[in-house]
């Protein structure tokens, strides 16, 4: 039950994600009022990379977690996704980095379905904590 | 044109959003309507309580909910007028899917054969008990063993 309501609202984020890269690449289109323009791609590219990070991810976790939330992955994944677009259509160069930041945060999410104990997560917390405020801040 | 294009695109946008929370709504509904259903279909099995005092007089009643208390006391959900029985002498109550005897600290004691109750003890159909001179036959109803568990 619990991949089956995460499997759908995914699926639903997916197209919610389609439709906003769409809109952003026809958008200079709209703008000039005419079809002849130079369209924008590369937010493709983030979709794409959404596409693959979340499927891995969605792949892992029913697979390896059948008890987790089924709410909780597919939130996180609208909302990583909209800002990432967002962000893209924005300046594609900060977009660049926002995706740079997606994988490595949705690495650790897919890595983190493979281990036996999070008790280390408790026990270390501050120390993770510090470590992740410093790599905020050298990138 | 391309405007409209993108008109069509955007509302399709703003329902593909509100079908994401509609989902999620309508997800966590079924949820609690079926976490509803399940725990009112977790029926308690009445119980039937048979008492026969020394004299010979039998009382029996039948009852339905989880608690029951036994003594002297009118106000006891099973009144017994029996001096050698305390006001309030023993408690019958329902948990962990199980009928509990308990005595109520009584002065002359409640006893399952010999042996005196001095801890909560699980009760079956057709236990027999001692409280005074009254002994108690119990009769628990027969539920589905599935709604049970």
């Amino acid at each position: 039950m619990n991949k089956i309501t995460q499997s759908r609202l995914l699926q639903i984020t997916a197209v919610f994600l389609f439709l906003q890269t769409l809109i952003i690449t026809l958008s200079p289109a709209v703008r000039a009022r005419t079809w002849d323009v130079d369209y924008r791609l590369t937010q493709w590219i983030a979709l794409g990379l959404w596409g693959l990070f979340v499927a891995r991810a969605h792949y892992d976790i029913t697979r390896k977690l059948p008890d987790a939330d089924p709410y909780l992955f597919p939130a996180a994944a609208l909302i990583s996704g909209w800002g990432l677009l967002t962000i893209w259509r924005l300046d594609p160069n900060f977009g660049a980095r926002q995706a740079l930041w997606f994988g490595v945060s949705s690495s650790v999410l897919i890595a983190g379905t493979r281990l036996a104990s999070i008790d280390f997560l408790r026990r270390y917390k501050y120390i993770l904590l510090t470590c992740g405020t410093f790599l905020s801040r050298s990138l | 044109m391309t405007a409209l294009l993108v008109l069509i695109l955007r509302v399709a946008l703003a329902i593909a959003l509100y079908a994401f929370l509609w989902r999620i709504f309508l997800t966590l509904w079924q949820d609690l309507k079926q976490q509803g259903e399940f725990l009112s279909s977790q029926k308690k099995p009445g119980i039937h309580i048979h008492a026969v005092m020394e004299n010979g007089k039998d009382i029996q009643h039948r009852f339905i909910q989880s608690e029951v208390t036994i003594g002297r006391d009118p106000n006891c959900d099973f009144p017994v007028m029996d001096e050698a029985i305390s006001a309030h002498h023993v408690r019958i109550s329902y948990h962990h899917t199980q009928w509990w005897l308990e005595d109520l600290n009584s002065t002359n004691g409640t006893f399952i054969g010999k042996s005196q109750v001095t801890v909560p003890t699980v009760l079956i159909t057709s236990d027999q008990f001692r409280c005074g001179g009254t002994s108690f036959t119990i009769l628990v109803d027969l539920v589905d063993a599935k709604l049970l568990n």
